[in-house]
């Protein structure tokens, strides 16, 4: 619906990603059914789009979106699910016709389809609710309600599926009704996988309220046998529906006198023995009866079984954070149940496909369900980002594209392959956090990469690393938030330089051990980018105020970084249109810039002086668009590649220069963070340098003395600000390549990398955090007053100064850059670590975690928790039980409450132990050899 | 009161009897005695209130007096959601020309009833009886029934008095006001308002009014999804109709002053306790939600009851409980069942003695605890031997009666082994305002027990 004919004209491209977009809008709305659940079952968008599958209207609908996904940029790997979904929109096309004829003739399309079915009534239900709308539903059901209530009695073999989705998919699910098992299977599976999310059973309200009592009815974790299933379900739901009619036609139940009418004081003794026996035992028994089919022991059992499996056997804080996101991972990929067929593979080897088995099904949506947790999945996937880019490190990098790949498409339901990556993204998170604290430590966290990342390569065989990196590199702009990008990013990746230039960079960054720390900078700085990318996407006010924060040039460069991201797309819209035209822009667009900033240097300066008053970046911007009578997208188009690791690709595509143009631009932070100098393709390298350092020669070093009035070449090459980038772009075009600043420039990046790197990282980290928290958070801007943002005057000149910094140097900065990021302080905590709000329910700041989602503040209970410790075992099922208690809509609003509250406690703990572990190991890293351990994580990693 | 003592003895138990399946409908919800303690009057789940009347002043017993269908089941079209008829809570309001009024809620809307005994009459006599008469009697003799309806005979038709029936008649319904479910009502001192409390906030009423209230508390965030406490319990203060104390998940009491502000969320007095970490558990964010809260009679103290404790406030005091009592040590290592089956999240109440010195909550197995004079107030008088009765509102209430003494059934309850039955839970109940009698709603029985 979202997408009609008048679209057309768009391109393609742009459809795509809109619809993309739309995914996960509704992808959203569909996890946000939670706390706010009242509020939210009133959304307009929901109420009535999403009520009931409309026929025809659904199916051309999704004709109309599997050519959008099809065209969108995801080609390469188009896999079954794609064809899924085709399949799907087919036969729910021929399904819908066919019920359509059954309207008036139900019984016969009834018997016809009910052949193998073990009950009419089932059938007829199902088909007619493809064609019907919700009222005929209504009826339909009331209808056959004494029968048998078909929501709570699918067939056996759409257990797995559940009533809700049985139901709206019933098209199909019907059809298949006829084949085999292992047919029917996978054509639900498709199904479900392709669904789109504003379709999806899960978004009708009451469909979802169904399909979530439906799931924790049919939660028999341990059975495997669908009839044990049925029989214990049917006897449930039989006994459930009995309640319901009664409690319906209660009235007339509770207009029947009250059984209070008689009393006794004494019992004759007949009835004291019949009394004695067990009463009220047996009278409490139906009325608060077995809800809950899921024990602790059960969950703990699968929990434990999935753990193994996953190789994680510790009980450290690391395994129990990552562990916690099997389970996690479990609960949500659970979701695309079906969608076994693309990974048949790979099913025995993750856990969470254990639940799809065992017909194990869990509601749609996460089960923390404070929207903030949508952030969750965006963090997520900048998570994700950041595996990537850490098991590129260590392994150089196998990523299996096609599951980056699905999440994007189709996030909400394709998920079996995200259970992977998310796994992964586990990984990652703890990594980043570890090499945030600088600390190589993790060896167990190498460990389990290895193990992954091996897994990985077995999975993927089939995919090239090559494609793989470049997805990777794509993916993180993507996962960065914005949709759009992420879809038009793969395409661009393509480029077979890009590649190159990732692999190069690994390899180099491999062989030296003083760049896995830089590299692990880099991890983190990329992470952090993402994540200013998805902040900036959400407000540019945003933005603004994080560049206020950090000094000019710093400022200058977030603010690259942020118009870049905001404008990428559009960027990319043109690359795709336009292709090798692009490089053309760019290069028009520089030498306008050129022109523009050829006004003088000063002009720069004097921009950036400008900036320092808080002038909002953007003002800057659209001073210099005006000026050189450029677009955005320009401006951004740089920048981005300067966030280097998301859009090297880019970067290589249009071409070394632009690169190069870019890198300059692009502020040191791309050098510094990346190394580029180092990392970068030898050649390519050369020539950027040479021509940026002739410019630089020349203007550089003045911009910097005016700017910051140091005197440093090194300093002024390494921090030499924007305005000195755009010149050197300038010049670039000028093409005037001056070999002796060349040479400098290379000595001066090679010395200067750890010093730059560090301060960029902060930087970087510190503007992350201010966004982050009112991203996540309140809409805030915030800035000032993040605790973050005081360190990065401070760390500035440090930044400055020429000598390098050895390694401790490194370490303590990065420590300090994590505690910024991470207020609470490496110890026990204690009551007055927590922070009391003055008022109820008054916005809260999140902050990062190791989870990759922001967390809410440190509640009381946590510090209480700390001395309450259960065998962690035990804590993880308590964990993963809660998500299945909130995942019931009908919890009254405390028990949501405290459920959620008790989880983010229990979050919080684990983050905090987390960190207090990597704390100590850090130390122990100091002691013995932290690099030893790193660089031989990487090196044991050889890589694809 | 507290010289009845507190030997407290099983006295009556209304409903079923025989281990018979107890419908949904049955269970009791809501208990409350009338500030006489004559009357009493229960809710359930099936929307009724049930009234009794003191019987017999020696023995505490009562007598079953009317039910009525307080709420019946709805469904919110608007916001799809099915209401319940469970009555919440229910308040008894002062009494006026022999009629008794009440205040009843479910999730969504209070009602206020009148309960009155009414007279029914029936015409006894009429003129066209008599003409029937006259026509049978005529027309047995010889002539036209016409002739019988004389201006003579023509008479006011007599009324006689038929029978007595106790009515209750909804006066007035208070509905609309609230998006959530309604958790609390207490009528203030003035018995001319109320307030009404549901999870995120507190709306006041006059009891004329039906139709317009006052927020007077709203802790709704902005941003629902910041929602991290919600109201739990609210009440009047006894004596202050200005004074008005809610409790929260957070584990926090509030006392509020209407006179500072419209809205009384901001400056409160925090009744709110340095937590010992020792103390508490790894469900602690859960177990520290306050499920109830209620003013002693005199107004001076406040008990409030977490999942794991009672705790007793004085009003005068914010920093510390004067008191806390641990209700079920032998939960504390079975928390994980208790999270597993939901028991965690089980509403207890708790209740002032009327004579404000004494204490009573819930628990399980239903059992339930009466704790003596925990309030040291001036007239403070020995203990009775034990701090802590323990009490089962079961069938075996009829036997222990005549068998053992309170303490010795105390240690029996006591000890609850391995077998800790969680739906048998005692979660309401009233204290009688003026004698030592608890009537305890266990599952769909009243329990009616005495100290008399």
């Amino acid at each position: 619906m979202p997408m009609s004919k008048r679209d057309k004209r768009k391109s393609e491209v742009l459809i795509a990603a809109q619809s993309l977009d739309q995914e996960v809008k509704h992808v959203k709305n569909l996890k946000r059914l939670s706390i706010g659940s009242m509020d939210l079952l009133m959304d307009p968008e929901l109420e009535y789009r999403v009520s009931s599958r409309q026929g025809t209207g659904t199916a051309t609908d999704q004709d109309t979106g599997t050519p959008y996904i099809a065209t969108s940029s995801i080609k390469t790997e188009t896999t079954k699910s794609e064809q899924g979904e085709q399949e799907y929109g087919n036969d729910d096309n021929q399904e819908t016709q066919l019920s359509h004829s059954s309207l008036s003739e139900d019984d016969t399309t009834t018997a016809g389809a009910a052949v193998e079915e073990e009950d009419d009534s089932y059938s007829f239900t199902d088909d007619s609710m493809d064609v019907t709308n919700a009222e005929y539903l209504d009826k339909d059901a009331q209808a056959n309600m004494i029968n048998n209530n078909y929501r709570h009695e699918p067939l056996p073999r759409r257990r797995v599926l559940s009533g809700s989705i049985s139901r709206s998919i019933s098209g199909t699910s019907s059809t298949s009704d006829g084949n085999d098992e292992s047919k029917h299977n996978e054509s639900l599976g498709q199904n479900l996988l392709w669904v789109r999310a504003d379709q999806h059973p899960n978004v009708k309200p009451e469909n979802y309220l169904e399909l979530v009592q439906n799931t924790l009815e049919n939660m028999n974790l341990g059975g495997r046998s669908p009839t044990a299933n049925e029989t214990q379900a049917q006897s449930l739901s039989g006994l459930k529906t009995l309640r319901k009619r009664s409690m319906q036609s209660g009235n007339s139940l509770a207009r029947r006198p009250s059984r209070l009418r008689t009393s006794y004081t004494e019992l004759s003794e007949d009835d004291e023995d019949k009394g004695m026996t067990d009463q009220p035992l047996a009278a409490a028994a139906p009325t608060m009866s077995s809800r809950r089919t899921v024990s602790l022991k059960d969950i703990t059992e699968e929990l434990t079984k999935l753990s193994n499996q996953a190789g994680l056997t510790d009980t450290d804080a690391v395994t129990l954070a990552r562990t916690l996101w099997v389970a996690d991972e479990s609960t949500t990929d659970s979701t695309g149940q079906g969608l076994s067929n693309n990974l048949a593979d790979e099913e025995e080897e993750f856990a969470s496909t254990m639940f799809t088995k065992s017909g194990f099904t869990v509601p749609a949506r996460h089960s923390l369900r404070r929207s903030k947790f949508n952030t969750y999945r965006i963090q997520s996937s900048s998570s994700k980002e950041e595996r990537i880019i850490e098991t590129r490190s260590p392994s150089g990098s196998n990523n299996s594209p096609n599951s980056i790949i699905g999440l994007y498409n189709d996030e909400p339901f394709n998920e079996k392959k995200p259970i992977v990556q998310e796994f992964f993204s586990t990984l990652p998170a703890s990594d980043d956090f570890e090499s945030e604290s600088s600390t190589e430590d993790a060896e167990s966290s190498a460990d389990f990469s290895n193990e992954v990342s091996s897994e990985l390569e077995t999975t993927d065989k089939q995919r090239i690393n090559e494609t793989s990196k470049s997805w990777r590199w794509s993916q993180s702009p993507t996962t960065s938030n914005d949709y759009q990008q992420a879809q038009y990013v793969p395409k661009e990746n393509i480029a077979p330089l890009k590649i190159n230039h990732s692999r190069n960079r690994h390899n180099i960054a491999a062989t030296n051990s003083e760049r896995n720390t830089s590299e692990t900078s880099i991890n983190t700085t990329g992470s952090a980018a993402t994540v200013v990318t998805q902040t900036s996407i959400d407000t540019s006010s945003k933005e603004t105020s994080n560049t206020q924060e950090i000094k000019p040039e710093k400022r200058r460069s977030a603010s690259m970084n942020l118009d870049h991201d905001t404008t990428s797309i559009e960027v990319n819209d043109k690359k795709l249109k336009k292709g090798n035209h692009g490089q053309n822009k760019f290069m028009k667009f520089f030498k306008k810039r050129s022109s523009s900033a050829s006004s003088g240097g000063k002009i720069f300066k004097e921009s950036t002086t400008e900036n320092l008053p808080s002038m909002p970046i953007e003002r800057e911007l659209k001073k210099k668009q005006s000026g050189s009578g450029l677009s955005n997208k320009f401006w951004i188009s740089p920048k981005k590649q300067s966030k280097s690791e998301s859009g090297k690709e880019e970067q290589l595509k249009h071409k070394d220069r632009i690169k190069f143009e870019y890198e300059k631009e692009k502020k040191q932070k791309e050098k510094r963070t990346k190394k580029k100098p180092s990392l970068q393709p030898a050649v390519t390298v050369v020539k950027s340098n040479r021509q940026v350092s002739g410019e630089l020669g020349t203007v550089n070093y003045y911009a910097d003395d005016k700017t910051k009035g140091n005197t440093h070449n090194q300093q002024s090459s390494s921090s030499f600000s924007k305005s000195n980038s755009n010149r050197t772009s300038d010049y670039e075009e000028d093409d005037v390549e001056v070999t002796e600043f060349s040479v400098h420039e290379d000595s001066f990046t090679s010395v200067h990398s750890n010093s730059s790197v560090n301060t960029f990282k902060d930087a970087i980290l510190q503007t992350d955090h201010s966004q982050d928290s009112p991203y996540s958070g309140t809409s805030s801007t915030s800035s000032p007053s993040s605790p973050a943002s005081p360190p990065a005057p401070m760390q500035i000149p440090s930044a400055s100064t020429p000598p390098p910094p050895t390694q401790q140097q490194e370490q303590e900065q990065a420590q300090g850059t994590l505690e910024n990021q991470y207020p609470l302080p490496p110890r026990k905590l204690t009551f007055a670590d927590v922070l009391k709000p003055d008022r109820p329910n008054s916005p809260m700041k999140f902050t990062d975690s190791a989870f990759g989602f922001p967390l809410p503040p440190l509640t009381i209970s946590t510090v209480i928790m700390f001395d309450h410790r259960l065998p962690i075992h035990v804590e993880r099922a308590i964990y993963r039980l809660s998500h299945l208690k909130l995942s019931d809509p009908k919890r009254v609003l405390r028990q949501q409450v405290l459920l959620s509250n008790f989880m983010y406690a229990y979050l919080n703990l684990v983050n905090h132990s987390l960190y207090l572990q990597q704390i100590e190991e850090e130390h122990m890293g100091n002691n013995g050899s932290m690099n030893m351990g790193n660089s031989n994580a990487l090196i044991d990693i050889p890589d694809m | 009161m507290s010289q009845h003592g507190f030997d407290f003895k099983f006295s009556q138990c209304f409903g079923d009897k025989a281990d018979i399946v107890v419908t949904e409908a049955d269970i009791i919800t809501a208990s409350e005695f009338d500030h006489t303690g004559d009357y009493l009057a229960t809710g359930d789940r099936g929307g009724r209130v049930v009234l009794f009347e003191r019987n017999n002043t020696k023995h505490c017993e009562y007598k079953f007096l009317t039910e009525f269908q307080s709420h019946d089941a709805e469904f919110d079209y608007l916001k799809s959601l099915e209401i319940e008829e469970k009555i919440n809570q229910i308040k008894w309001c002062r009494p006026t020309n022999q009629s008794h009024f009440l205040l009843s809620t479910n999730d969504k809307t209070i009602k206020l009833w009148k309960i009155y005994e009414k007279n029914i009459k029936l015409v006894s006599d009429n003129n066209l009886s008599e003409g029937n008469k006259d026509y049978h009697r005529r027309s047995a003799g010889n002539g036209s029934a016409r002739a019988v309806l004389s201006l003579q005979t023509l008479k006011l038709p007599k009324l006689s008095l038929h029978d007595r029936i106790i009515a209750a008649a909804p006066k007035k319904i208070y509905s609309n006001a609230h998006t959530y479910h309604i958790n609390s009502i207490s009528l203030n001192s003035d018995q001319e308002t109320f307030i009404s409390s549901d999870d995120l906030r507190i709306n006041l009423w006059n009891l004329d009014i039906p139709d317009e209230s006052f927020n007077i508390v709203d802790i709704k965030p902005a941003n629902m999804e910041e929602l991290t406490e919600v109201i739990t319990s609210a009440e009047f203060h006894p004596q202050q109709c200005n004074a008005f104390m809610y409790s929260s998940s957070k584990g926090t009491i509030k006392l509020c002053d209407m006179r500072q502000n419209a809205l009384c969320d901001y400056r409160a007095k925090v009744f709110e306790e340095y937590l010992d970490p020792i103390s508490h558990n790894f469900f602690t964010e859960i177990t520290s939600s306050i499920s109830d809260v209620k003013f002693s009679p005199d107004g001076r103290y406040i008990a409030s009851r977490d999942y794991l404790t009672v705790k007793i406030w004085d009003i005068n005091m914010d920093n510390k409980p004067l008191k806390t009592i641990n209700i079920h040590e032998q939960l504390e290592e079975r928390l994980n069942d208790t999270y597993e089956n939901d028991a965690i999240f089980d509403k207890f109440e708790v209740a002032f003695s009327g004579d404000s010195s004494s204490v009573m909550t819930g628990s399980y197995n239903n059992n339930f605890m009466i704790y003596p004079n925990v309030v040291k107030t001036g007239d403070y008088q020995a203990p009775t031997g034990m701090d802590e009765i323990v009490l089962q509102a079961d069938k075996t209430a009829f036997k222990s009666k005549r068998l053992s003494s309170l303490q010795q059934q105390s240690a029996r309850n006591k000890e609850w082994g391995d077998e800790i039955d969680f739906k048998k839970s005692i979660l309401h109940f009233s204290w009688h305002p003026r004698e030592n009698s608890v009537a305890i709603a266990a599952t769909n029985n009243l329990f009616i027990f005495s100290a008399l």
